[in-house]
């Protein structure tokens, strides 16, 4: 079974070098986190509220970009 | 040049250009009256930086550079201008040579007068002296502007950039935020980013009392990293 599990605490970079699929979220959102230098010190609690989004939203547009694109499990 | 020969959409267009701004219609009869006209094609210059500066000029039609080269040949464009704008106005203060070389962009045309001429009206005509002032005090304006981005807002961009860099390469999470993790100087900073010990301490100060990094002794905490990227990509405003 794949492994969604990310916690708000999660950085930036390890999301998105885990599953590079969540990319359009962050574009979506216009977020320049993706290849940003300061993604692996940012949690992406952090990129939420820097860009005023809503953190519960947000995480769960990330899980729905990582479930659509994974496999049927 | 007869005043006949300007057609009305230009007479009117000069009425309200900033030189002539508030005359009274017959003094600015008499200044068109005496104006004489040059055509300048496209890639050639109404005059060339050393030059003797004896014409002023308003611009009519078509788009000018000025700009200045450095000893080095390089060129450093300082302003591109439009019809009615007033160019080689050095000439008025009694500047000797022109500072600028004035090279057209497209085919153009402008009205000059040679600077005794105009300094004539002038002297009869404190509004039109005024009106001289105030276009230069204009100038001095912008380039003052120009002035502060070129001294710091470039450095701070380029500061910004190398402190992300040296950060993402050695950065240590911290409770404050992200702590550059190697022993830096402001001097290094500032060979880093081609300035100064002293800029480089006034910007890291500015961005300490802003929030975004606490700064010591070979040690920097970035607070606020978003704040940093934010000056090191010019990202755009976010819209909320």
């Amino acid at each position: 079974m794949t492994d969604y599990s990310f916690t708000p605490e999660t950085s930036v970079n390890d999301l998105v070098q885990k599953w590079p699929q969540v990319i359009p979220v962050f574009i979506q959102f216009h977020m320049a986190c993706v290849g940003c230098s300061m993604s692996a010190f940012e949690t992406l609690e952090d990129a939420a509220n820097i860009y005023a989004i809503d953190p519960q939203l947000f995480m769960q547009r990330l899980e729905e970009a990582i479930r659509e694109s994974s496999p049927a499990v | 040049m007869a005043l006949q020969k300007l057609s009305p959409t230009v007479i009117e267009g000069l009425t309200q250009i900033p030189l002539l701004k508030d005359l009274p219609a017959d003094l600015i009869a008499s200044i068109l009256n005496v104006a004489q006209r040059r055509a300048v094609e496209e890639g050639s210059a109404f005059f060339f930086q050393g030059d003797p500066a004896e014409k002023v000029y308003v611009l009519l039609e078509g788009r000018v550079k000025l700009f200045q080269l450095t000893p080095d040949g390089q060129q450093v464009l300082l302003r591109v201008i439009g019809p009615w704008s007033l160019f080689g106005a050095i000439a008025l203060a009694h500047g000797e040579f022109y500072p600028v070389t004035a090279q057209t962009a497209q085919n153009s045309t402008a009205l000059y007068w040679p600077v005794s001429v105009l300094m004539g009206f002038i002297n009869k005509s404190p509004q039109l002296a005024m009106n001289a002032l105030q276009i230069m005090a204009g100038h001095v304006q912008e380039f003052q502007d120009r002035f502060r981005e070129l001294a710091t807002e470039r450095v701070e961009r380029r500061l910004a950039r190398a402190i992300l860099r040296l950060t993402s390469q050695t950065g240590k999470k911290v409770p404050e935020g992200i702590l550059l993790n190697l022993p830096i100087t402001r001097q290094d900073l500032a060979e880093m980013t081609g300035t100064t010990l002293y800029t480089v301490s006034r910007i890291l100060s500015q961005w300490e009392s802003q929030g975004l990094i606490q700064s010591g002794r070979e040690k920097i905490i970035i607070c606020f990293p978003h704040g940093l990227v934010n000056i090191a990509e010019d990202l755009p405003a976010r819209q909320t």
